[in-house]
């Protein structure tokens, strides 16, 4: 399982890291920018998704601006074709693009706390993100982006997406702001990009004997120059800066688009699709300072507001990635009481009678649990229910929706 | 606890004041009684965001429509709270374990436990994210994973936004054998290699009917 690691200079890196120097020394006094702007710049926290030709140089930006903390994603490695449009050099060829980025980021800015995941972003864990700031949004890998755009909606995250379209010279960035039912990315999604999803990902069958089918995508890769790409990156930042400074109009819900065959830069409105099918509800956050396995889910739906009068009526709880089953088979019995939380793909235990592995029946499956379905249940701690790697616990009901999570420290023992 | 278990979704009048004009009018059917008691009982207790539910419940009308214009289906329960699952009877010849005489067996039903989750309106889903065959047991069927849990592969990947009357109709048309992946090579589809392969020579057994899904419509109906 692919974990977030945190980037740390050895003694031989820190001899090469670049001596600290105060970002004050070159950040210009910008016109109508707050007095702390250098605080606030290093306070700032930001997930970088997809670090390719353009979330690369926006993660190397971003650790220039010495901000508070950098989380990279991406599962990818470089290849011979990134020599064309990525800052990288043949020896970097064949290596993962989160671990090179990190290790520059770091030695650029080593006060800046920099954490990798190298894997798909689907696999993270929500709470990472739950953390920052901001999300830059930097692939053309459409599950991805409807990931990313679900998980910012959730959080009230802003998200700023960039992007190129090699063919026409266009560097594209637009700021999504999640705020009072705004728009995401995939509200702007034509039935051609939504054919494209459908056509570029792809499962296995042969995953329902094992595990979680995990998807894979094969779109092709995007054809620009690298010089376009820097500048998709370079538009970002800007924004970025903006955004966190408060500099002149406001940039949320905002496309920005530069197109190079006539310099014309454009500035546009985005809208909320009201039939977007992704989930535009916001969750508020709570971070608990012990194991959230330690919880019952009695105790977090008080915590979030509901009264176990109503029997957390229309309350459903979702913790990490675990399913609640009902009943499950094995080869002795035609069906029999499961009752607990576990992991997909994951060994469910064996029967007493025949030794064969039990198996959860996906009918009587339940992800998100409704409080209805595991009232008997509700007053037990989550880990007493088979849900003890939770590191988090996402509720929802119709009085608000909440998501719980250990702190990072606790994660991190975890 | 079962939002609207025990209800005989068969049972009470089949008045359809609105005419039927075939699958793609579903949302224009005025259900029966039982139907719409079935319906209004889960609707109760239909969870999650508004959009949601409201595609839940659009859904689920779909589903009761089609049980009351197509005579081989029921709908037997129905739960909204989160997922949409319901467990249906469809009439239809199912292929099961051939005897010791090596002669496939045919189930004239199969009770499916079908699953249709949040997420399938933005993702597109592996095919067998769906429909489990609760009844019968020891299907023998390329495209059914082996006991104990029968899982039907609908394909590789099903589309973001798949309604639920084509996921019953794909159902139906993979059930029947009208449509069948046997390649036990292609590991986008057969999930049960050894029926895949006892069908390869006998594959001009299928399809095990030719009748469509609307054939044997309900008297006065269609």
């Amino acid at each position: 399982m692919t974990t977030v690691k945190e980037i740390e200079l050895n003694s031989d890196s820190h001899s090469q890291a670049a001596t600290p120097v105060p970002l004050s020394a070159r950040l210009p006094d910008f016109i109508g920018a707050p007095r702390a702007a250098n605080e606030k710049l290093r306070s700032l926290k930001v997930v970088v998704v997809g670090c390719g030709a353009v979330g690369g140089p926006i993660a190397l930006g971003l650790s220039r601006l010495q901000i508070h903390t950098l989380w990279l994603v991406d599962k990818g490695k470089f290849k011979a074709e990134s020599m064309l449009t990525h800052s990288v050099f043949p020896e970097d060829i064949s290596g993962s693009k989160v671990s090179i980025l990190g290790r520059r980021a770091k030695h650029i800015s080593p006060d800046t706390g920099v954490f990798v995941f190298d894997g798909p972003v689907e696999s993270s864990d929500l709470p990472d993100m739950a953390e920052a700031d901001l999300t830059v949004l930097a692939t053309d890998n459409l599950l991805a982006e409807i990931e990313v755009g679900q998980r910012c909606l959730w959080l009230g995250l802003p998200l700023v997406q960039a992007a190129v379209h090699g063919e026409t010279l266009v560097a594209q960035v637009r700021f999504f702001a999640n705020r009072q039912n705004g728009p995401c990315p995939a509200c702007g999604y034509s039935q051609a990009e939504w054919k494209a999803l459908n056509r570029q990902t792809r499962y296995s069958c042969e995953a329902v004997n094992r595990e979680a089918a995990g998807a894979e995508t094969d779109g092709p890769p995007t054809v620009s120059v690298s010089f376009l790409c820097s500048m998709a990156a370079d538009l970002a930042l800007v924004q970025i800066l903006r955004h966190t400074l408060g500099l002149g109009s406001a940039v949320e819900n905002c496309m920005l688009q530069y197109c190079g065959f006539d310099h014309r830069t454009i500035v546009s409105a985005l809208k909320r699709n009201l039939n977007c099918p992704c989930d535009h509800t916001a969750y508020g956050q709570a971070a608990a300072l012990q194991p959230i396995a330690d919880f019952s889910l009695s105790e977090l739906a008080r915590m979030a507001g509901y009264d176990p009068g109503s029997g957390f009526n229309g309350v459903s709880f979702q913790p990490g990635r675990l399913s609640f089953c009902e009943s499950a088979v094995c080869r002795c019995t035609a069906m029999r009481p499961f009752r607990r939380f576990f992991e997909t793909g994951a060994r469910a235990g064996r029967c007493r009678s025949c030794g064969e592995n039990i198996v959860p029946l996906p009918f009587y499956t339940h992800n998100p649990v409704p409080a209805s379905v595991i009232a008997d249940r509700m007053e037990r701690p989550l880990r007493d229910l088979g849900a003890e790697s939770a590191g988090w616990v996402k509720l929802r009901g119709p009085q608000g929706n909440m998501l719980f999570y250990s702190h990072k420290t606790e994660r991190k023992k975890s | 606890m079962n939002s609207s278990a025990g209800i005989d979704a068969q049972a009470g009048p089949r008045t359809h004041p609105t005419p039927v004009r075939g699958l793609s009018a579903l949302a224009e059917v005025t259900l029966g009684a039982s139907g719409r008691k079935m319906l209004d009982s889960a609707g109760r207790t239909c969870g999650g965001p508004k959009a949601w539910q409201n595609r839940k419940l659009a859904e689920a009308h779909d589903l009761f429509a089609l049980a009351q214009i197509a005579s081989r289906f029921t709908v037997e329960f129905l739960d909204l709270r989160e997922s949409l699952r319901a467990i249906t009877t469809l009439q239809a010849p199912v292929p099961c374990v051939p005897d010791a005489g090596g002669n496939l067996r045919i189930a004239p039903r199969a009770r499916l436990g079908i699953r249709y989750p949040e997420e399938t309106l933005r993702l597109p889903l592996p095919g067998f994210s769906f429909v489990e065959i609760l009844e019968p047991k020891g299907v023998w069927h390329a495209n059914v994973s082996a006991e104990p849990v029968q899982m039907l592969c609908l394909g590789a990947q099903l589309p973001a936004g798949i309604q639920l009357k084509e996921i019953v109709l794909m159902t139906y048309g993979a059930l029947v054998m009208a449509t069948v992946m046997i390649d036990e090579l292609d590991p986008a589809g057969v999930l049960n290699p050894g029926a895949a392969r006892w069908w390869q020579p006998n594959i001009k057994m299928a399809p095990l009917t030719r009748e469509s899904f609307l054939d044997n419509p309900k008297p006065g109906e269609a």
